[in-house]
């Protein structure tokens, strides 16, 4: 009785140069995979980062409106330069003693705010670096204007108006 | 079969941020826009009531809406009569209602806030 054996060609499987041409393809093709997936992600956080800096930049023009809309009066002062100032609030125009305060801090390059400057009660308002800070005040308003940078180094502008009402 | 899925969840992914990121550049000009409208509603409070700019049926002309240094729109505010039913008479209200208008990356984007005054 004859035996049918398997040709060797069945037997032979892939040789080397055919495997390493397999790998040398599935590994460019998995590294261009994960090179575009890790772009779309740094894309992705630049993104995030930037939409916290912005939520970030209305929160400030939102917390300055309502405390300017609650006093009477405020003084500007260059502190430390023209791009960075310092807004004080006073309770009523004539009062001795400002009530509240926005300052940009050089230390750390933020916005802080609080009853006296530095004290207790007082400290940054945001975590986003402000690289201005410029206020203008006149006995019925105050216009302040901000640029605030995300971790990811993007710009974030913002300005805001807001009226006397005390 | 698990190559082709890689590639298409990668491709899903990659596409979702990308969106993502075009959403959040979009709402970047929005809060400029909503700052914009803000800030003229409250100058709009200095400006006398008996001023011809605060009558009823007054449209402001518009006035440029620019954001970082580029006009992307415009800006302007219109004075439409509002009656009150808990206030006598048949127009006890102004409505003072300012508009801003953008356009980016080819699209179009307004928003409008309003504000009710004594006239």
């Amino acid at each position: 009785m004859a035996t049918v054996k398997p040709s060797r060609r069945a037997e032979a499987g892939l040789t080397l140069t055919e495997m390493a041409v397999v790998m040398i393809i599935g590994t460019i093709i998995m590294a261009g995979l994960v090179g575009f997936y890790l772009s779309s992600q740094g894309l992705w956080l630049d993104a995030s980062t930037q939409a916290i800096t912005q939520r970030e930049a209305t929160l400030v023009a939102s917390a300055i409106r309502d405390r300017v809309r609650a006093a009477g009066s405020a003084t500007v002062m260059s502190v430390p330069d023209a791009m960075h100032q310092q807004l004080a609030l006073f309770g009523k125009a004539g009062d001795p003693v400002p009530s509240y305060y926005f300052w940009w801090d050089a230390s750390d390059s933020l916005i802080h705010a609080g009853p006296t400057l530095g004290g207790a009660n007082s400290g940054p308002m945001i975590l986003s670096h402000a690289e201005r800070f410029q206020v203008t005040a006149t006995v019925q308003a105050v216009r302040v204007d901000l640029r605030l940078r995300s971790a990811s180094g993007s710009a974030v502008e913002v300005g805001t108006f807001a009226v006397f009402m005390n | 079969m698990g190559a082709t899925i890689s590639v298409i969840a990668v491709m899903g992914l990659a596409y979702s941020f990308g969106v993502g990121r075009g959403l959040v550049n979009r709402y970047e000009v929005a809060r400029a826009a909503l700052g914009e409208a803000q800030s003229e509603l409250e100058a709009l409070q200095l400006v006398p009531r008996i001023d011809p700019t605060m009558a009823i049926g007054y449209v402001s002309p518009p006035t440029p809406f620019i954001y970082e240094g580029a006009t992307l729109g415009s800006s302007s505010w219109r004075v439409l009569p509002y009656d009150d039913p808990n206030l006598p008479g048949p127009v006890n209200l102004k409505r003072v209602i300012v508009t801003v208008q953008w356009t980016q990356n080819a699209q179009t984007d307004s928003l409008s806030l309003e504000r009710f005054w004594q006239p």
